[in-house]
């Protein structure tokens, strides 16, 4: 007799269900017989593989209630997803609140994580970055510990020269944004302004951009050659090719640059980002003592020992003939991939990313993740003891640990996925609102991408296993009749991690709350505590160039509703320099700026000593200069000259010993980041070819009309020029983008956190008063008013917020000031705000609860009583 | 009921089960029923067709003796139940008084 082929019948006896197994075996094995007598043995063979596979039909599956078959979990998923959804649509308010809750959780978490993708993912596209360091500097003359990015621009060249390990270099340098960019249309002259760079012909094999025309090796190679963008070519000349178009720059003696490539529109997720390029202009060597800066990267190969080779650059510096200034310097290799997070020392090209922020803004995704899931197992605890009868019965019928924990993933399993697809929905409808709070646009394509989902699904399902494990285990803990009894509801098991968890909930919502409203102080105390002028009224015209600039500025008070403007090098707002150099005398560095008679005047700065510039005086050096009062407080500590009124006495401003005319309050000029450095106001009346930036007061309501009249007189005197004006607050607004992102990040985000807290107090509330319905009924019945049956509740919820506050408070307070270190100027951490958080939180947690248990407290005893 | 409701399919394989009275088993009543519709099917339907029935209780089975020829394995013998008898009689009723309504004009043309 022929035997039917093994590895069919292994199949089928794996899968079929055992008290099937036999007979279907028997008739398959019958037929087989029958067919190899009439078709042969391998047309048999052939039949028997496709009744085989035939067979997989439900009745092979029919596992009975007490199969041991390995694949009998079906069976009892069916059960457990049947119950659960009854369940579900049982407790509806249970359920809303528990997917409510953790799918907004999650969409957070998934929102900034996707944000942390595209920080972590950046620059990505460039294949040698790990090899490319930045070569930064650091002179021990400047008083200074914080290493220059930029430096003179022959230091590489040498280096590419003397040492095998460098494989190339490259200068790049930021062009002024607001210079102004010429294009000739005809016989008209159309002004524009684009972020561009100056950078050697190795730039491509350093950051390798796309070009949509032109060749990345020969594009620079020409002098007056510039590559613009995509959008940039669109820009100038509309629909014609750019190549071989004419672009006029003010750079270099003004000089015409003819379009040789096409870039590629840079994407977002580059730490560079420009509009165009041109060649870079270097006219001095390592000899001259005067140059200009240039951020430096090296490409090495890559076994350089990175740590050891700047030991000899001293030396090969100084043989290659440095001029004086520029041996005995310290040297420092940056990797490419650390510069945009480094805050301290930054070139002009590659963005930086406060690495600070993105810490805390990972910190606040994991806080929010942390909260929802918490707040779910929290919920689905609280609901397992509920359905305690339910368990009971399980367990009379023989359900073992691991049932449990197989029922209570397959519930888990259901909210979480449901609660990830509505966390997807979330995320599609809220990402370009999110994007508008952070400015910037994600990047990072997650709709596109298997990777995501694959990890996204892998979070939901440990997070449903880890959700599944703590309800299951606390259930199985228990015994049947204790069950049945219904004393699982009321019993202390696992209350001490309830609340602990419920504890640690509220004190996240109170660090986060903490911290938004801290937050909130720094930047209110920023923009408004410590300006002496209001600068919402003050126009900055951006810097031109022009030998007009002062009979502009007079032509200005034809306008009514300009009160004063004043022209100079360094309008507050921003790291606008004039100049900064040692003073031989003092030993410390200062900084000058370049203004007018009017400067002081119209920013309403307090003169303490001497007195104001004087317009009837022409030479700059018989003005002298006005000082702060940090630079003041210096002199007369300091006291060089042993003079009896030490600021009586000459010093060397910029190289030229100058007389002190009159001391300043201290007034920020930029960042409250940094602190007030000692500065010297410079008097220049700006009549010859001057470059400057005008400041314009105007006391108009209707400011638009004001401005065109501003415009017409610049267009009059200074037409080689664009006109772009700014208010000072925005400028000032722009030092502190960061901060503006984070606070809206904190405000949003507590508002989410404590939105979630509540929902699960509201949950937790609800189990608490259901299972002490009795109790409230027996209290009513003895004469408990509707007070001191909420004050039951309260109670005992107060007692959770108070340990919470005493967690909370301290760490937001240790983590705060920690941030608030990154300024030089700043609020403190006051203790009635502390007072006002914690009184918000008791309010909301008592107006959570009343909401709760109100109907628990006003209800009929008999209600409650008569079911037993 | 639901449940109750016989498919074509059903219908031929209760009648050839209880054609066989009291051998029926799946192989028996696959070639039955491929006897009488000349049609070529699989086992796995007969399988299935057999375990729906007995589900909605038209048929009711025992286990009976096994033989070489089987591999040593018993057989399934299915009989029908006085609910599947009644069942099939209603069918044919049903489809006589049908018969008997008929138009004789309809079928001489053809």
């Amino acid at each position: 007799m022929q035997q039917p082929p093994k590895l069919p019948l292994k199949i089928l006896r794996f899968f079929c269900a055992e008290h099937r197994l036999e007979e279907i075996e028997g008739d398959l094995f019958e037929e087989f017989q029958d067919q190899v007598q009439s078709y042969g043995y391998s047309k048999a063979r052939r039949l028997y593989y496709w009744t085989v596979i035939r067979s997989f039909r439900s009745y092979l599956f029919d596992y009975q209630n007490n199969s041991t078959h390995p694949l009998s979990f079906i069976t009892m998923t069916q059960h457990y997803l049947k119950t659960a959804f009854r369940g579900m649509y049982k407790h509806k308010s249970f359920t809303a609140i528990n997917i409510l809750g953790l799918s907004l959780g999650l969409s957070c978490f998934i929102l900034l994580s996707l944000f942390l993708t595209d920080v972590i993912l950046k620059d990505n596209f460039i294949p040698n970055r790990a090899e490319i360091y930045r070569l930064e500097v650091l002179n021990p003359l400047d008083f200074t510990d914080k290493y220059e990015a930029r430096t003179h621009p022959d230091f590489v060249v040498i280096l590419n020269r003397n040492y095998p390990q460098v494989e190339n270099y490259l200068r790049i340098n930021a062009l002024n944004e607001n210079m102004t960019i010429t294009v000739k249309n005809g016989d008209k002259k159309e002004f524009y302004k684009q972020r561009g760079i100056e950078a050697d012909t190795s730039f491509f094999s350093f950051f390798p951009f796309e070009l949509i025309t032109g060749n990345q090796k020969t594009a620079l190679l020409e002098k007056h050659s510039i590559i613009v963008s995509e959008s940039m070519a669109t820009m100038l000349f509309g629909d014609e090719d750019p190549i071989g178009k004419m672009v006029y720059l003010p750079i270099r003696e003004g000089a015409a640059y003819t379009v040789s490539g096409i870039l590629k529109d840079i994407k977002q997720n580059s730490s560079l980002q420009f509009d165009y390029i041109v060649p870079n202009y270097i006219p001095y060597d390592i000899a001259s003592g005067a140059y200009s800066l240039f951020a430096n990267y090296l490409m090495f190969s890559p076994e350089t020992d990175i740590k050891q080779i700047t030991t000899g650059f001293n030396n090969t510096i100084k043989d290659a003939g440095a001029a004086k200034r520029l041996q005995n310097l310290k040297y420092r290799l940056t990797k490419f991939e650390e510069v945009k997070f480094d805050i301290q020392s930054t070139d002009n090209v590659v963005q930086t990313i406060n690495k600070g922020t993105v810490a805390l803004i990972a910190i606040v995704a994991l806080l929010i993740l942390i909260l929802a899931v918490f707040n779910y197992i929290n919920l689905t605890a609280a609901r397992a003891l509920q359905k305690g009868q339910e368990a009971g019965i399980r367990k009379i019928i023989g359900a073992g640990r691991g049932s449990f924990v197989f029922q209570f993933l397959t519930e888990s399993l259901i909210f979480c996925v449901i609660s990830m697809l509505i966390s997807l929905l979330v995320l599609e409808i809220s990402l370009p609102y999110f994007e508008s709070i952070l400015g910037t646009s994600l990047h990072y394509d997650y709709k596109s991408s298997f990777l995501f989902f694959l990890i996204y699904f892998g979070l939901i399902v440990l997070l449903a296993l880890l959700s599944a494990l703590y309800p299951a285990l606390l259930v199985s803990r228990f015994r049947f009749s204790e069950f049945l009894k219904g004393k699982a509801m009321s019993s202390t098991k696992g209350n001490m991690l309830r609340k602990g968890l419920v504890v640690f909930q509220f004190s996240i919502s109170i660090i986060l709350t903490l911290g938004a409203v801290m937050v909130q102080k720094q930047l209110r105390y920023i923009q408004n505590e410590t300006l002496s002028y209001n600068p919402e009224q003050i126009l900055i015209v951006e810097r031109a160039v022009s030998s007009n600039l002062d009979d502009f500025k007079k032509s200005l008070k034809d306008i009514p509703e300009v009160s004063i403007s004043s022209l100079t090098s360094s309008p507050p707002g921003g790291e606008n320099l004039y100049a900064s150099g040692s003073i031989a005398e003092l030993d410390i560095r200062g900084y000058y700026h370049q203004v007018d008679g009017d400067y002081i005047n119209m920013l309403k700065l307090k003169i303490t000593e001497g007195a104001n510039f004087d317009s009837k005086l022409t030479s700059d050096i018989d003005q002298g200069v006005i000082i702060n009062e940090t630079m003041a407080n210096i002199i007369r500590s300091k006291n060089p000259m042993n003079l009896d009124d030490p600021l009586s006495g000459k010093y060397s401003f910029l190289g030229i010993p100058t007389k002190i005319r009159g001391v300043v309050k201290d007034f920020h000029i930029g960042s409250f980041h940094n602190e007030i450095q000692p500065i010297a106001l410079m008097y220049h009346n700006f009549t010859g070819y001057s470059g400057a930036r005008v400041m314009i007061k105007v006391s108009s309501t209707n400011i638009s009309e004001t401005l065109a009249k501003i415009e017409t007189k610049w267009n009059e005197f200074i037409p080689n020029s664009k006109f772009g004006v700014e208010f000072m607050d925005a400028k000032f607004d722009q030092l502190y983008t960061a901060e503006t992102r984070l606070a809206n990040i904190f405000k949003l985000f507590t508002v989410i956190a404590l939105f979630i807290s509540s929902l699960g107090l509201l949950g937790l509330i609800g189990f608490i008063t259901e299972s002490k319905i009795k109790e409230v009924g027996i209290r009513k019945v003895m004469g408990a008013s509707v007070g001191q049956i909420l004050f039951l509740f309260t109670g005992q919820v107060y007692k959770l917020i108070l340990a919470a506050c005493l967690v909370g408070v301290p760490v937001a307070y240790w983590l705060i000031n920690r941030w608030l270190d990154n300024f030089a100027y700043k609020t403190s951490f006051s203790f009635d705000i502390v007072f006002i958080v914690v009184l918000f939180m008791f309010i909301l947690t008592s107006l959570t609860i009343i909401f709760k248990s109100a109907k628990a407290a006003t209800h009929n005893p008999v209600d409650a009583l008569r079911s037993e | 009921m639901k449940g109750t409701f016989l498919g074509e399919f059903e219908e031929v394989v209760l009648l050839a089960t209880c054609v066989l009275d009291k051998n029926a088993y799946a192989n028996l009543v696959k070639d039955e029923v491929e006897k009488h519709t000349d049609r070529n099917i699989n086992l796995s339907a007969i399988h299935s067709s057999l375990y729906r029935l007995e589900k909605k209780g038209f048929l009711s089975s025992e286990l009976g003796e096994a033989s070489q020829k089987r591999g040593g394995k018993r057989k399934r013998i299915f009989k029908p139940t006085p609910y599947g008898l009644q069942a099939v009689q209603q069918i044919k009723e049903i489809r006589e008084s049908l018969w008997n309504n008929m138009p004789q004009t309809l079928f001489q043309n053809s």
